[in-house]
């Protein structure tokens, strides 16, 4: 399982965490928001998101490639892939973002 | 204007060895006059740490379009650049150099509303405060950003200061000093800009200048002037605009000391390039400082349009000693090296001095044979970028071959650099610059004078250091045209392939004396 931190608004997912031992590790609260990773990482102080426009969210289930701001995740739908703006973005050549949800997904894409 | 201080006193400033126990190579304004006084470095070229050292690795992932300043208020280098360990979301930390050791602060995120691409930041020494500019996805499109951040002093002699959220803020209030350049909509579709260059400032109107491109809706080039106030807020004047009917977001502006004013180079097809020179309405105000226009377009020289990656690299610099502007020629990469000189005034207007092919004005005949760097178009050409470096009057070349001749195998990129100096006597006898008379270090023979610039780099579990697969230059050695450094270059480039990583470059002294 992982816990994400998504938008209030639309249900972007802007950080995923598949690493968290404590889940406290996640301080919305504090300015900047504080995050605390493990494996000997420096923490993560994020300055443009807090409670008001943000929200965190655990247990939610493990996806095989993410990347912040092309996924959505609802409480009752689950996990979305935003396939439009990855498409857009790719198309401008240089960053080649990839997002699979699934091992098939990643699987059909080695084999396309 | 350099060295308009002749005496302390009336001690000649050359007899002055330190002011208050600071050393003239270290102080840098005089009752806000710039000083620079007598100072020497020799040349030198620095590896930082052994081939496995994580020191030399900045960062776990690749970084995009990186970018380094210096704040000599704090000692303290700062480096911005888009995470790629963190959905590249716009980053920044400050770094503490020593002799053998980097040492990095805390991570901050300063944008995670979507990719950031290009990163920028020039410390404002004067003001103490930051101002950095980068261009984000927007969720549909890319658009341009600037703010102002406050750097506090280093925790400790090891241990950089760390961001926090009220850096980023007014200093007497909460109010954010990160500001939308021009948003983009569906209308106006993606607003690009020139990674590593869309951003300069302006001493004589003490204003940051910056440039942007809309895709749509005509293909517009657009400037605009921010001015920094006390409490760390922008404000900015209305864009103005430069050139319509071409994108390709190859635009910059440059900061022409020897007219004292913001100089647009910019692509008007694929094979064009002009010039345009930027009044302001004057210092009496804040808005007047910001209020601009333009001089009539000058026909130029084609700014390269296809750098690998995003565009990467800065293109020009002005070089004082030889009151020209230095920048890149090229239709894919940068292939050649051109300056030009510009006189005039706003009310007469202003025009290049002679006539593209002489003294005042010319192309830097030979250097790119003498490189050994990949040329215009060739497939393993990683970038290009310059750096004139103030207070020792030479410019840096620093450039990519991603498939280095003396390498074998895979990871055979190599990051290479070569100084230049300006050659007066040749411009006193009337005659130009070229490989033979600029370059230090010259032999006669290709490659002479060169210098590696790239770290080897042992990636964990590997047994034998690697050069990479391939590299981008991004802002390379970072802004060197505002605050002399307290001791030579600092920057970064960014793997491409391989191991994503962003390594540090070696830590260059140009020097004032001696030659690679």
């Amino acid at each position: 399982m992982a816990s994400i931190i998504r938008r209030k608004d639309n249900n972007v997912v802007t950080f995923y965490f598949t690493n968290l031992v404590d889940i406290n590790n996640i301080d919305l609260e504090s300015s900047p928001a504080n995050i605390t990773l493990n494996g000997g990482a420096k923490p993560l102080r994020v300055g443009d998101i807090n409670t008001t426009t943000h929200e965190v969210v655990h247990d939610v289930p493990a996806i095989h490639t993410w990347f912040g701001g092309y996924t959505t995740y609802d409480d009752t739908d689950g996990w979305a892939v935003l396939t439009d703006k990855l498409n857009a973005i790719n198309s401008l050549g240089g960053m080649d973002i990839k997002v699979y949800l699934t091992q098939a997904d990643y699987d059909a894409d080695q084999e396309g | 204007m350099a060295n308009e201080i002749s005496k302390l006193n009336g001690i000649a400033i050359t007899s002055i060895t330190d002011v208050n126990s600071i050393t003239d190579g270290n102080l840098s304004k005089l009752n806000g006059k710039e000083f620079t006084g007598s100072f020497s470095a020799a040349y030198s070229n620095t590896s930082i740490g052994s081939a496995t050292t994580a020191a030399r690795i900045y960062d776990d992932e690749r970084g995009v379009g990186t970018y380094t300043t210096y704040d000599p208020n704090t000692d303290q280098h700062i480096h911005v650049y888009g995470d790629g360990g963190n959905s590249y979301y716009g980053t920044i930390d400050c770094i503490i150099k020593t002799a053998s050791t980097y040492y990095r602060g805390t991570p901050y995120v300063y944008h995670s509303g979507g990719t950031t691409i290009f990163n920028m930041a020039l410390y404002d020494a004067t003001k103490s405060r930051l101002v950095f500019g980068f261009e984000a996805w927007s969720g549909s499109y890319y658009q341009p950003w600037i703010g102002t951040a406050n750097v506090g002093a280093k925790q400790s002699s090891t241990n950089p200061y760390d961001f926090a959220s009220g850096d980023f803020t007014e200093t007497d209030s909460s109010t954010s000093t990160i500001y939308n350049v021009k948003v983009a909509d569906g209308t106006t579709s993606h607003i690009r800009q020139m990674c590593s260059n869309f951003m300069s400032y302006n001493p004589t109107y003490d204003v940051y200048m910056f440039t942007y491109n809309t895709e749509s809706g005509g293909s517009k080039g657009y400037v605009k002037a921010y001015y920094c106030n006390s409490d760390g807020s922008l404000t900015a004047g209305s864009e103005v605009e430069f050139q319509a009917g071409h994108h390709d977001r190859m635009s910059l502006s440059v900061y022409d000391a020897n007219i004292s004013r913001t100089v647009l180079m910019y692509n008007t097809s694929s094979s064009a390039g002009k010039i345009r020179v930027v009044k302001h309405t004057g210092t009496s105000s804040v808005s007047d400082r910001v209020s601009l226009s333009l001089d009539s377009e000058i026909d130029h020289y084609h700014l390269p349009s296809g750098t690998k990656g995003g565009y990467e690299g800065v293109f020009a610099q002005y070089y004082p000693e030889a009151t020209a502007i230095f920048h890149f020629t090229g239709s894919t990469d940068a292939g050649g090296l051109r300056y030009f000189r510009l006189s005039g005034s706003d009310g007469a207007g202003y025009s290049k001095v002679g006539n593209n092919n002489d003294k005042d004005g010319d192309d830097v005949a030979n250097i790119w044979n003498y490189w050994e760097m990949p040329s215009d178009g060739q497939s393993d050409h990683g970038g290009a970028s310059m750096h004139y470096v103030k207070g020792r009057g030479r410019l840096v070349l620093v450039g990519i071959d991603d498939d280095h001749s003396s390498l074998s195998g895979s990871y055979d990129a190599r990051a290479t650099a070569i100084i230049l100096e300006w050659n007066a006597s040749r411009y006193a006898a009337g005659t130009t610059q070229t490989a033979e008379y600029t370059m230090l270090g010259y032999t006669g023979s290709y490659g002479g004078g060169v210098i590696f610039v790239n770290h080897d780099i042992q990636p964990p579990g590997y047994g034998a250091a690697y050069h990479g697969t391939a590299w981008w230059t991004m802002g390379a050695y970072g802004e060197t045209h505002i605050n002399e450094r307290p001791e030579g270059l600092f920057g970064v480039i960014t793997m491409d392939g391989g191991f994503n990583d962003q390594i540090m470059l070696t830590f260059l002294e140009p020097g004032t004396t001696g030659n690679p």
